[in-house]
């Protein structure tokens, strides 16, 4: 040691005590000099590495450093690197390690370079770490920007792709079965290596073993299938031979414990996967599938944003929601298209028919205290001005400690279905009240016929033949809707009883159309007067006549009934029911006269009406 | 035969059953006042006729008898309905006066006159 220089001497005193890895490489083969603080260096070289050459310490890494000892010893000047990148074999494997070092030329008396004075520290975890770190960064700006879950997945896996020179990423979804394996789209590197986009594989043809692996929420990392223990059967080969991949990174993801999707890194050649490449692999995989969820949900969200909004607004009804205390929050566009207001808070009340108000307000009141559903019908004031009738409905939604925690409605426009229900009341109403009336009549003429000193047989007879007329006449009405009917058609009904008479009997007259009133009173009046013309008149004997005509004359109709040719006229005594009918009732029901003379050659029935008497259309009949 | 013989007025716009109340108004000893069939001349019988009672049927060819029905009651002559509606067919002002529902008997139509004469 006396013999060493004093400048070998200087440097290895302050290697020795110095805390810091330190290390001399000293004379023309630079044969190596530590300290404690240095040996982990080395790593299993150590301590095998002491008094050796640097060149065959470092074979592994003497590519860079090799350069750097040379230079250093030829300039005498010192040189430092940071996070510089070295490929040292540990455990006879080759691994990427990153170092901040410098050398430092020891000079002797000559001035000549005798030595290397060298300190250094590894900073493979830090740079590792913060590369990891700047890339989630990079990758969590691009994805955030996305929304399509399936543009997420392709991006991830491209920047992950790219960032550690593999050939192919890409994520599997797992079908519900959880036997099958399935890839929308993934990244390749190049023509070399196949997308596995559209297909999908049996997971058990991997190998059951990789598989359970993933199963377990385990990362699968192969660094050649063929030297894998899991990989046993040439089905197995032949399946990883399908895919054109020897290494990967298969990165698990599950939810309530059931595999539900794989992100995959393929290799194409045996690659020795770098922990932080791992690492960066199951990150990426968990932060892009957190960022396809939450694209899934915003999409299902926007969906069924789209739902709400079509069944809301497009909804014929109005759709309204209230607070627990009555108020309401929200009320569809609809109620401002129909009413002009908007129906939120106090504007409600003013969309409502004034007198539906106070109704409205008691029943929805009562629904508040209660909780109990909300159904009424009532009236909307609508834009125009015009009321249309609605039915509004609420239900409660309730928290899970049974309190009303919103009112959910709906209104309704029954317009048209209330008015049709009004309309069928008045209906039945109507039917009612005419059933009642023709009631009435049926039993004026059966108090009528019965009346005076008349046999029961014949009383029937006439009774049946006068009702018979009536429902003749309502056959007749019905044909035309109730809205009345042309005389011709009244004449011609009234007389077809005398069938067999038809020859002897005229009729003229021009087209005039009866209301139905009208119509009635002239067909009793006609069927009154054909009967007594069978009996008693012209239509007794085998040569009489009868002529039935009828004219206007200004706004009067003249309808004149004339006998000819039958047995001598006489005139009765007292006046029966058909001439009652015929000069009181026919005459009342048509608004004008009505006179029966008994002429000698036979009788003339005159009836004068005004036309808008007998055309009058009625609302009801009465 | 009546206590008293009225003197009432028909308002029926069907003849047939204006006859039959006629007769039966005969038949009771009672006399027939007037008949009108149509809103107009029944109010300006109702506004200057003399009688003690009148018949109102409803419906008027289409128009309601209420103004008739008011006519009467200003002037406190008694008056009874005669309709096919039945109650549900007097408007809410006239609810309390008798109504005969269409078609009635000639006794129902003397107890409802007893009842008005002696109530």
């Amino acid at each position: 040691m006396e013999q060493w220089p004093a400048a070998l001497r200087l440097a290895l005193n302050i290697a020795e005590h110095s805390a810091f890895p330190t290390a001399i490489y000293w004379g023309p083969e630079l044969r190596l000099l530590y300290n404690d603080a240095w040996a982990p260096i080395p790593a299993e070289r150590h301590p095998w590495a002491l008094g050796r050459p640097a060149a065959e310490v470092w074979s592994d890494i003497w590519e860079v450093v090799g350069p750097e000892f040379r230079k250093v010893i030829e300039t005498g000047e010192g040189m430092s690197a940071f996070e510089q990148m070295l490929p040292m074999v540990r455990d006879g494997v080759p691994h990427e390690t990153y170092w901040n070092y410098s050398f430092t030329p020891i000079v002797d008396e000559t001035g000549k370079v005798a030595g290397i004075f060298n300190q250094g520290n590894e900073v493979t975890q830090a740079v590792t770490n913060e590369r990891r770190l700047s890339f989630q960064v990079a990758l969590s700006e691009r994805l955030r920007s996305i929304s399509s879950p399936e543009q997420v997945k392709m991006e991830a896996a491209s920047m992950l792709g790219a960032h550690l020179s593999i050939d192919r990423a890409g994520y599997g979804e797992i079908d519900p079965a959880g036997q099958q394996v399935i890839v929308r789209r993934d990244w390749t590197r190049g023509e070399h290596m196949p997308s596995l986009a559209g297909e999908s594989r049996i997971m058990d043809a991997f190998g059951p073993a990789v598989i359970d692996t993933l199963r377990a929420g385990e990362t699968l990392v192969i660094e050649d299938y063929r030297e894998d223990a899991r990989v046993t059967t040439p089905e197995h080969y032949a399946t990883w031979e399908g895919i054109n991949t020897r290494s990967l990174i298969v990165v698990p993801l599950l939810r309530v414990g059931k595999l539900r999707a794989l992100f995959y890194l393929h290799a194409a050649e045996p690659r020795r996967w770098a922990p932080w490449e791992i690492a960066l692999a199951r990150d990426v995989a968990d932060s892009t599938w957190a960022a396809v969820e939450r694209a899934e949900v915003e999409l299902r969200l926007r969906a069924s944003e789209d739902h709400y909004r079509h069944a809301v607004e497009l909804n014929p009804q109005v759709s309204w929601t209230s607070l627990p205390d009555g108020q309401l929050n929200r009320v569809s566009r609809r109620w401002l298209d129909w009413t002009g207001t908007p129906g939120t808070g106090e504007s409600w009340a003013e969309g409502l028919h004034p007198d539906d108000r106070q109704r409205t307000f008691e029943a929805w009141g009562h629904c508040i205290a209660t909780g109990d559903p909300y159904d009424i019908v009532h009236r909307v004031k609508m834009r125009d001005g015009s009321y249309r009738w609605a039915r509004s409905r609420a239900y409660p939604r309730r928290d899970e400690k049974g309190e009303i925690v919103l009112w959910y409605g709906a209104t309704e426009d029954i317009h048209e279905q209330k008015v049709a229900e009004e309309h069928q009341r008045l209906l039945i109403n109507e039917l009612n009240h005419r059933v009642k009336n023709t009631l009435a009549t049926v039993q004026a003429i059966a108090f009528q016929t019965l009346k005076g000193n008349i046999s029961l047989t014949e009383a029937r007879s006439r009774f049946e033949a006068r009702l018979l007329a009536l429902s003749n006449a309502h056959n007749l009405l019905t044909e035309q809707n109730w809205e009345g009917a042309p005389l011709h058609r009244v004449v011609a009904d009234s007389i077809a009883p005398l069938a067999g008479e038809r020859t002897r009997i005229d009729m003229e007259g021009a087209a005039i159309w009866l209301a139905p009133r009208a119509a009635l009173a002239l067909a009793l009046a006609l069927h009154e007067l054909s009967t007594n013309a069978i009996k008693y008149g012209a239509l007794s004997n085998d040569g009489g006549r009868v002529s039935i005509s009828w004219r206007t004359e200004g706004d009067t109709l003249r309808f004149e009934w004339k006998e000819r040719d039958g047995p001598p006229v006489e005139a009765p005594v007292g006046r029966g029911f058909g001439s009652r009918l015929i000069e009181r009732g026919l005459a009342a029901d048509l608004g004008g006269t009505a006179t029966l003379h008994f002429e000698p050659d036979g009788l003339c029935c005159v009836i004068e009406a005004s036309l808008e008497a007998i055309q009058a259309r009625e609302a009801e009949l009465g | 035969m009546a206590e008293r013989r009225l003197r009432v007025l028909i308002v029926e716009d069907e003849m047939l059953v204006a006859m039959n109340i006629e007769d039966m108004l005969l038949d009771l000893g009672h006399e027939v006042a007037g008949l009108a069939s149509r809103v107009e001349p029944a109010m300006s019988l109702a506004r200057e006729g003399e009688f003690d009672l009148a018949l109102l049927d409803v419906n008027l060819a289409g128009s309601p008898s209420f103004p008739i029905a008011a006519i009467l009651r200003d002037r406190g002559i008694p008056f009874l309905f005669a309709t096919g509606y039945g109650i549900k067919g007097i408007i809410e002002e006239f609810r309390s006066y008798p109504v005969l529902q269409k078609p009635f008997r000639e006794r129902d139509l003397s107890l409802a006159l007893e009842a008005i004469e002696f109530g």
